[in-house]
Formats: C-alpha cells, structure tokens, sequence
C-alpha cells in the first residue's frame, strides 16, 4: 500500500478520532495527523519521482464502467502533494489557537479536506477524481457556514452553488467523454478514448472542463465567487481554499483539460494568455481599491492564479524552451502562490485576532507598538510581492521568461508580457502602500503584542518560501521531471 | 572618421576557483546575511548585563560591534578576491541554482578586476560608514534594525559585485532595492521626517521596480532565447547569439531592457526623484547606498556585461548611443539641478546622480576603463562627501533641532574655524570631484572626457562637449557648497547666539580621516593599476581644434570660484531678483515629483476606482441574475405542480405525486428558515453519509 492511499485513509480516520477525544487531545492529534501525513507525502518527493508510481484496486461493482480506484504518483502529483503535506501542518497549527467554537469539528472536517485534496492530487481515474473534487466542497461549505463572518451564510451557498455549478460542468464533460469514448475513467484510457470520439464532443470536453477549472482556480471572469468566501472563511479555512483548493484547478486544467484535448484549443491557446494576462492585471487593479485586508489578500490570489493559467497556456502551446518555462512558471507559481498566501491570509486573521478590524485604514501605527507583529507584516509582505530570495522569484522569472519567448513567436506575446508585468508592478504597489498604512499612520491603534505561538504558522509558511527562492531547484528539479513526464497530449504518448 | 576595430581581445582564460578562493569569495554574501539576522533578532537574547567601558550609557554597542565586526571580515575577504582576482579570472560554482534542460545557471561567484576591485571598495566603505554610525547613530530607535539592514544591504550588494548569472545579478538586485526601501523609511518613527521618509521609500521602491520590471523582461527573454543567464557564456557567444538563436531585434530588446534596469537604479533620466527623496534616510545610508555603491550598482551592471555591450558594438551602435547621449544628459541636467539645490544632502545626491551620468557616459562611449575607474574612484569620495555633510549636520541638529534645518545651507556658514577636520576632509572630498589634478576625480574624468574624442559611437561628440559643460557645473555647485557651508556668515547663530558647534566625535573621526587618506591615494592607484588590464577595443581617430580634458578643466576651476567669488563679495542671500526664478524650474527638478505623484494618483483613484466599481457591478449582476434564474425556476415548478394537481391527469398518480411534492416543498420550506443549526446539521449528515460510502467502497470492497 503506498503511502498516498495511507495518508488518505490516516486523514479519514483521523477526522472521525478527533470527534471521540477531548479537545486539547484532539488538536495534539491534529497536528501530530497532519505531520505524519506531510511526512509521508513527501516520501516521493524527496526519493525523486523518475518512474510514476502506480497502484490499482479492482472493485467489483465499479470494474465494468472502468472506475477501478487508480492511483498514480508523478512529478506533478508528487509536487502537489507536497505542498498539501506542508500546509496543512500550518492550518492544523493556525486553527489550534484561532478557533474557539467547537474546535473538534472544525479540524475534523480539516482533516477530512485533506483526505479529499490528496485523492485529487493521486487519483489516475476519472470517477475517482470527480468524487474526491465534488467532496472538498463539502468540509469547506460547512467551514465558511459554521464558522464564517456575519455574512457566512450569503458567502457559504455562494460558493457551494458557484463552484457546484463547474462542478456539473465537469460531470457533464466526463460522462460525454465517457460515453463517446472508451467506456473507462482510467485517465489514459479516456484520454484515448476521447481522440476518436466526435468533434463536438472533443468540444465540448474541452470547454467545459475549461470553464470549470477557470471557475475553481479562478480566472476572472469566474472568480467573483472568491473574495466573498475568503472574507467570511476562518482564516485557517482560506488557507485551505486559496492554498491548496485553487490548485486543483490549476492542476487539473494542466492534467485534464490542456493534458487530454489541447488540440481543440491550439487555435484559441494565444487568447487564452492574453485573457489570463489581462485577467492578471485586472485582479491586481482591483486589489488597489480594496480595504479590508483579506479582500486584498483574496485579489492577489486571483491575480497570481491568473498568471499561472498564463504559464500553462504558454506550454501547451508547444514552442520548445518557452513551454518549458511556461510549465515551469505555471506550477512554480501556484506552489509558490500556496506559500506565500497561506502566510498572507494566516497574517490577516492575526490581524483581526489583536486588531478586532481588518480594514486597512483603521489599523494604524502598527510599528510604533508591535515592532514584531510589524517585521512579520513586513516580510510576509516582501514574499508577497515576490521579493527575489523569496519563491516568487524564480515563478515570475519563468513566466516572464515564458511570455518573452512566446513574444519571440507571435505578436500577442507581447501584450501577455506587458500586462504581466503591469501585474506584477501593481501587486508591488499595493502591498507596499496597504503595510505602509497599517504600520506607519499616525496616530497607532491600541494593540498588544503577538504571541510567538499565534504567528508561528506564518514565520513557518514564510521560512518555506524563504527556502524555495534560495535553493528554487528544490522545485525546479522535480519540474525537469514533471515536463517529461506530463505531455501535452496524453494520448499520444501514453496511449 | 575611419573606424578601427581591434580583433576582440581574448580575455583571460576563466579557471576555476581553488577551494581558499571560493570560499573567501562567498564571505562577502554569506556572513553579513547570517549575521544581520543574528543583530536583527538581538532584543530577544540581548539580556545580558556586561557593557563595556567604552559604550558609556548606550545599549547598542551590542549591535554596532558586531556590524564593525562582520564589516572588518568582508573587508578582509575582500583584499584576498583582490589578490587573486586582479588581472586574472576565476570562477567559482556551488550549485544549480535554476536548472534548464541543456543550460546550466549556477549560483556561482566571478572574481575577476572588475568584480574583485568594486567587492574591496564596497565593503571599505561599508566598514567605515558602519564605524562612523556609532556617533551619528546614537540615540535612534531600534540600532537592531538599522545594523542588521546595513548588513543585508552589504550582502546583496556583494552579491551583485560577485554573482556570474545575471538571474543571480537581478536577485540581489532586487534585495539591495528592499534594503534601500527599508533604510530609506528608517526615521519613521521621527514627528518632522518620518511621513516624508515612508513616501520616500515608497517612491524609491516602486520606481527602482518598475524599471526594475525591465530588467526582469531582459533576462526572462535571455533564459528563454538564450537558454542561461550565464554571462561567461554570453560574452562568448554573442556571434552565436545574435546570428543563430536570437536575431538582432530580440538581441537588442534584451540589452534595452537590462540597461532600463540600470538606469532606474543609478537614477538615470528620467527615473531620479526617487534618489532626490531617498535623502530623508539617514546620512550614513545615503553616503553608501544613494551615492557609493547600490546606486552605482547600475554602471556597475554595465561594466559587468560590458563584453556583451562591447562586442555588440560590432553589429549595432544604436544602444550604446543610448546610453552615451542620457549618460551626458543626465550629468549636465543634474548639475544644474545640483546648482539649485538649498539641501545639502539633495546638492550631493544630485551630484550623484551627475557622476553616474559620466559613468554611463563613458561605458556607452565604449571605454570600459574610464567607466570603472570612475565607478570605483567616486565611490570613495563621494562617500566621504557624504560623511563630511553628515559630520556638519549632525553638529547643527543639535543646534538648530530641525532636521529639515540643520541640513539647509543657507543655515550654515563660517564652520572652518569649529571643524577643522570635517574641513579639511570635506574639501579634499570636493576638489576630487571637481577634478582638480593631481586629486582622484581628475584621474578618471579626464579619461571619459577623452574617450569621447576616439569613440566609434555616432554621438560622441555631442556627449563630450555635454559632458565638458558638465564638468563645469560641477565645479560651480562644489563652489557653492563649500563657500556656503564652510565660509562666510554664520547664520546658524542668528537664531542661537549662545550656540556652539563642535567637532565629531573619535570614531566619526577616525571614518573622516581614513577615508580621506584613501581618496588621496585612490586616483593614481586605481587608474595606474586598471590600465594595466584593461584596454579598449573600439575606437576611431578624430582631430578636434581643442583639447575637450583642457577646456573641462579650465571650466571646471572657473565654475568652483564663481560661486566663491560672488558670494564673497555680494554676501549670501536667500532670494536674489532673477537669478533666483530663473532657478526655480531646477530647483523643482521639473516638477517631475509632482508629474510622479499625478500618475500615482490617477492610478489608484481613476483606474482602480474605475476598475474596482466594474467588479462590483458585475458581482451584482452575477447574484441578481442567479437570483433570478433561481426565482424563475421555483415558479415554473411550483405552476407545473399545481396545474398537474388541479386540473389534469389522473387524480391518483398527479394527486399522490404533488401531494408529496407540496409535502417536501413544505419541508423543504420550513427548512430554509436561516436557522444555521439545521443546515450545519444537514450538511454534516450528508457529508457524513458520502464518506462513509466512499470508506465501505475503499476499506470494504477494495481488497
């Protein structure tokens, strides 16, 4: 049994043994859980994944539709599954202090998240995969509801309903592939199968799951669904979301959508980075304009998910050393993204914690009473806009990198360099700016102190990012394996 | 004009570095990043009693000494990369730092002149600066902060000096930019300063970034093109480069956009107001980051890629032309500006920033020798300039008890008698900018001004005559510095008659002194040494009726007595008839603050606004028509429901069905009553019931 399926069945296991004990004990055995688990996940990682891992189970009734219950473990399943180890550990440690009510449900449903994100990581059959998405909506759902802000219910359904309706999506795009295909979720087999299925079903396939994904990961115009249920989620819970949640998205638009059928979207592949780019910069504008922190926090996610959709439409559309270094960059990004948003978002629920308002123009003179609570702002923000020496360095240099070597091949390169760079400096500007005011107006706000304890997750998010921009081939190394091993068209090379 | 083009000369084989010398080389970077975290951290283990004697009632001498320390070894590390690296080149890999399929861009260390001499003269003056903060230091808020960004600054700033990638270049690019940042915003927490220092170091940051920004554009398309930030491999491909992989137009973006980087960074038009505001951080950060070194990290840059530059030339001429012609325009507006300026801190940054005009002048005029030597002479004086200024503002601002007063001129006066030293130093420091033989400045201004004359670039003689009135400039605000600072009436004690103003202490002393002694001695031993090793590869030969050194020299020695001359017959005055409006437009720098600051401003109301106002609409939008569809469709149900119900069908199966429906609508009814109970409760058991399903599916059925 290889260690994904047991960090699966630990995390279940887990969610309901955090029920039966009392609360100190459970929160012990959270983190104890999410360590082992991280662990374990980083087992592939750190061995080097030159062979994908696989592992199948037959299951009697499931067989005869081809919904056998598949693992297979790659570079880029292997890298995800990384970061889902790593940050849980920080939202199991954020969640022990920040969450007073009912704190045993709260990390039992943590943890059954975690079960549900590892089977999206792993999973190598379609059924499975779309039971796993389906199922973190759940424990998430209930997180935004219970545990929310005073508008968590609007937030709660606006969110299950939004990304429900991708959901469908998805379900209609595989039961169509399905159908027309080779009659099996095996994700090779499919992939195969859907090259001989009809063109209008190709289509469909290939939009459908790309709306989707754009509605998961978000890419705006999908993303309005984002900032309501980052505001009203308990901080540990939007670490989750924006952490790892968005990045089924990401990677499931890289695995499936752009992995199965990128042959029906060559012909749009350049819009598509240019929308992502524009999307990019659009997200960052409206981060100026924002004043609660978290809101901003919620618009830079989108506005770096947007670049790393860029990244990914730059690889598929096969032009050597730049699609390289567009896989690169879109996966850096998001690996880098759950890092330094993590810490962002740990960061504004500290602030709410000892500031009792997160709106930037009430909290003033920060660095004047809090001198540590004001060099954590300083460097989360640092990492934030992508400091180099921080991962969003190496990340915006392959994007960069990827944008100019497209603007090499055709013209509208340029139009996605120049509005990813227009992002990138935007982002700078407004966190500068949003730090300056919370640290350095006058006259500062009544505020005590943080405990080491309370900012301990985000110092431990941040030495993580710290470490990826000093020693980037920590990722960059699995990444060289991951392009090989993730072709552009599955089918053609698997299959 | 009859162009002679030397066959590229082969520059010294690159060895590798014995394990001695790539250990020395990475001192420089490492130990100042440890230990500036080790100072940051000081107030949570700094709890022991021990002070030593010399420390009097200060608490930070904690933090200082161990600043002077780590400064002292990179000193010492630094003379080693000199011995080896001198005339020789030596490179020194320690890991993959961004490995691409068939390139390698290794974190490795390049030790040769250029980057051996700029390491030394980088960490002297940090070392000195770092010993004269002790006194101009005392008694600011949080010495763990100031020594511990002083130290991240030196470390990136090696960085930059050593790396051999220019990914690396553009990562400690980047850092040194958040130390300025940092440094910049230092007096915060001051009730006079602090507003205006946070603005500064805003400004400061998003310029450099910006510009910055174009840099990161040159080199993601050389990764992506060239496949390596590599520039030994460059330098040595550049016929490969620009006929096979690139092409001229990429080749020339990429160049365009790594020297955009390098002007926003050495201040170049029309990137300066950060650098005229960055003067609100402390004295001692502007003598080494806003005038030594991270400004001039951008000549530096230059000199550093100048093969790729060099050999360029051969195919295109355009860029250096560029930079030959804003270089020149950039030191003859700066003076001007200089001359106008009433800040004492602003006159030097501006001077500054007319000095890095020659440096780029002379690099785009394609001698790399004149550029260097300037680049490492002027780091010494400029820095004890800066110390000289920081010694006569510290004094005042005990008298005066305005920052914004103590360092305007027109507050000083007769200071000679009182600081003899600061004096004496101050006017070494000035005449080696003028350039005044035998003092250093001298020593490398005539050699760019020359330069001009043989350079194969299509402009040269529009820079070098730009930069022959240039050096006259220089030479007038030089004059006017030091007759209002050091001569005339002493307008400091209009306000204060009982004031007196005193010397610098020892240590500021000692800084003073010894810097002096090197600038001394920095003009013939620079430039003797580098004309050794360094030779130009480009020229042509004209004939000029005049002599351009000569006629900067008489304009500069004309320059430097007028001001001294007028004022010392007319008196200083504050505001005199024309001359005065006449300034006025340099004084304000071309409102280019203001032009800065409108665009900002427009940005954050009219664009975010704009765009902030579009999301909200369109959020709006999405919720009503969901709203909508929602609302619709109940109806459409509920009608259906009771057509069926009322009027057709058999009354059995439709009677029974909507019976039952109207029960579960009634259910279902009373299920939405906002109670968060019930839906956490339905929502647990459902999520309940699918994990138990999916445990049986797993642990039941799957083996």
């Amino acid at each position: 049994m290889c260690n994904v399926l047991l960090s699966i069945i630990l995390a279940a296991i887990g969610s309901v043994a955090v029920l039966l004990v009392n609360e100190k004990r459970a929160k012990h055995l959270a983190m104890i859980l999410t360590i082992i688990i991280a662990l374990l996940l980083a087992q592939p990682i750190i061995e080097g994944v030159s062979k994908p891992y696989t592992e199948n189970y037959v299951l009697p009734g499931l067989h005869a539709i081809g919904a056998d219950f598949q693992i297979r473990v790659d570079a880029l399943s292997a890298l995800f599954l990384a970061i889902t180890g790593l940050v849980f550990i920080a939202v199991a440690w954020a969640a022990s202090w920040e969450i007073e009510d009912r704190p045993k449900l709260y990390l039992a449903l943590m943890l059954a998240s975690e079960a549900a994100l590892i089977g999206v990581f792993s999973a190598w059959n379609l059924f499975w995969f779309y039971l796993f998405w389906e199922f973190t909506l759940l424990p998430m759902f209930v997180h935004i509801l219970y545990w929310g802000g005073e508008r968590r219910v609007y937030a709660a359904y606006k969110f299950f309903v939004y990304t429900q309706i991708g959901g469908l999506m998805l379900l209609v795009a595989i039961a169509l592939g399905w159908l027309y295909g080779a009659h099996s979720f095996n994700l090779t087999d499919f992939a195969a199968g859907i090259t001989v299925a009809p063109d209008w079903v190709k289509a469909a396939f290939a939009w459908l799951t790309l709306i989707a994904f754009f509605i998961k990961m978000p890419v705006p115009p999908f993303h309005t669904w984002l900032p309501a249920a980052h505001v009203e989620a308990p901080s540990p819970s939007s670490v989750i979301l924006a952490s790892l949640m968005l990045k089924m998205g990401g990677y499931a638009f890289i695995r499936i959508t752009l992995g199965m059928v990128p042959y029906m979207l060559s012909m749009y592949l350049p819009f598509i980075g240019m929308w992502a780019a524009l999307a990019a910069a659009y997200a960052a504008t409206v981060a100026i304009a924002q004043e609660d922190f978290k809101r901003v926090v919620a618009y830079t996610s989108i506005s770096h998910m947007s670049m790393s959709t860029i990244g990914a439409a730059i690889w598929a559309m096969g032009m050597g050393n730049a699609s390289y270094l567009g896989f690169v960059g879109a996966v850096f990004e998001m690996i880098s993204h759950s890092f330094v948003v993590g810490a962002l978002f740990l960061l504004s629920g500290v602030i709410k914690h000892y500031a009792h308002t997160r709106r930037i123009p009430s909290i003033r003179g920060l660095a004047f009473v809090v001198p540590i609570l004001s060099s954590v702002i300083m460097i989360a923000i640092f990492a934030g806009f992508g400091l180099p020496g921080t991962s969003g360095y190496p990340a915006e240099l392959s994007l960069v990198a990827s944008a100019a070597g497209m603007a090499k091949v055709t013209s509208a390169g340029v139009i996605v360099l120049a509005f990813l760079l227009l992002a990138i400096a935007t982002v700078t500007g407004y966190l500068v700016w949003d730090a300056q005011r919370m640290l350095f107006t006058k006259p500062p706000i009544k505020i005590s102190e943080v405990k080491f304890y309370h900012i301990g997750p985000i110092l431990y998010l941040l030495a993580i990012s710290i470490i990826i921009g000093v020693l980037p081939f920590l990722v960059m190394g699995p990444l060289k394996i991951a392009v090989t091993q993730t072709p552009i068209n599955l089918a053609g090379v698997i299959g | 004009m009859e162009a002679t083009v030397h066959p590229v000369q082969p520059t010294h084989a690159v060895q590798p570095a014995p394990m001695e010398l790539a250990i020395a080389s990475l001192v420089p970077i490492a130990i100042p990043l440890i230990m500036s975290i080790v100072v940051l951290t000081s107030p949570l283990y700094k709890k022991f009693k021990y002070k030593p004697s010399w420390a009097g009632n200060r608490d930070d001498w904690w933090e200082w000494s161990l600043a002077v320390i780590t400064g002292g070894i990179v000193v010492l590390s630094s003379f080693v990369l000199v011995s080896y690296g001198f005339g020789h080149s030596y490179l020194a890999k320690f890991y993959d730092w961004y490995p691409l399929p068939g390139s390698d861009n290794y974190f490795a260390l390049y030790i040769d002149t250029i980057s051996s001499v700029m390491a030394l003269v980088v960490s002297i003056i940090t070392f000195l600066d770092l010993v004269y903060s002790w006194e101009y230091m005392a008694g600011a808020r949080g010495p763990n902060r100031y020594y511990s960004e002083m130290l991240l600054f030196l470390a990136a700033m090696e960085g930059i000096v050593l790396s051999a990638n220019i990914i690396l270049i553009l990562l400690f690019w980047e850092l040194v930019g958040a130390a300025s940042f940092l440094l910049i915003s230092y007096y915060w927490y001051d009730p006079k300063i602090g507003p205006n220092a946070v603005r500064a170091g805003r400004k400061a940051i998003l310029v450099t970034r910006i510009a910055d920004l174009f840099f990161l554009a040159g080199v993601g398309a050389l990764v992506a093109l060239a496949g390596t930030g590599n520039f030994l491999h460059l330098a040595n491909d550049v016929y490969l480069i620009h006929n096979k992989w690139l092409g001229a137009v990429a080749l020339t973006a990429i160049l365009f956009g790594i020297t955009i980087g390098a002007l926003g960074k050495s201040a170049q038009i029309p990137f300066w107001p950060w650098l005229s505001d960055a003067m609100e951080g402390p004295t001692t950060v502007s003598a080494v980051l806003h005038s030594a070194t991270m400004v001039a990290a951008g000549a530096y840059l230059i000199a550093r890629l100048f093969p790729l530059y060099d050999m360029y030339i051969m195919y295109n001429l355009t860029l250096m032309d560029f930079i030959a012609v804003i270089g020149a325009i950039t030191a003859f507006v700066a003076g001007l500006f200089g001359a106008a300026a009433r800040d004492i801190k602003k006159v030097i940054a501006f001077s500054t920033m007319s000095q890095l005009g020659y440096m780029f002048s002379a690099l785009g005029l394609g001698s790399l020798l004149a550029g260097a030597a300037h680049l490492y002479i002027h780091a010494f004086f400029k820095a004890l300039l800066f110390l000289g200024a920081g010694a006569v503002i510290h004094s005042l601002e005990h008298i005066l008890h305005d920052p914004y007063e103590a360092r305007d001129m027109f507050n000083m006066g007769g200071l000679w008698k009182y600081m003899k030293i600061t004096f004496v130093t101050t006017l070494i420091a000035l005449l080696s900018l003028v350039g005044i033989p035998p003092f250093a400045g001298w020593w490398s201004k005539e050699l760019i001004i020359e330069s001009a004359v043989t350079s194969p670039v299509p402009h040269a003689l529009i820079a070098g005559v730009l930069l022959t009135l240039a050096a006259g400039l220089t030479g007038f605000y030089s004059g006017r510095l030091l007759y209002l600072t050091f001569f005339g009436r002493e307008r400091w004690k209009e306000k204060h008659p009982e004031a007196h103003v005193h010397e610098a202490g020892p240590a500021m002393r000692f800084a003073l002194v010894a810097m002096a002694l090197i600038v001394l001695i920095s003009g013939p031993t620079i430039v003797l040494n580098l004309e050794q090793v360094i030779h130009v590869t480009h020229e042509v030969h004209r004939e000029l009726p005049i002599s351009l050194g000569n006629t900067a020299l008489t304009l500069a020695i004309i320059g430097f007595l007028l001001p001294i001359a007028y004022y010392g017959t007319l008196g200083v005055a504050e505001r005199r008839g024309i001359l005065h409006k006449l300034w006025y437009p340099f004084y304000k720098e071309f409102w280019f603050h203001e032009f800065f600051h409108g665009i900002a401003r427009f940005w954050i109301r009219a664009v975010a606004g704009f765009t902030d106002m579009v999301e909200k609409a369109y959020t709006k939008f999405l919720v009503t028509t969901a709203f909508a569809i929602g609302r619709t469709y109940a109806w459409v149900w509920a009608l259906s429901v009771r057509l069926a119900d009322e009027e057709y069908w058999d009354v059995k199966v439709i009677d029974g069905f909507g019976r039952l429906t109207a029960r579960l609508g009634r259910a279902l009814w009373r299920l939405q009553s906002g109670d968060i109970n019930l839906y956490l409760a339905l929502a647990v058991a459902g999520f309940a019931v699918l994990m138990f399903i999916t445990l049986i599916l797993v642990v039941g059925v799957g083996w």
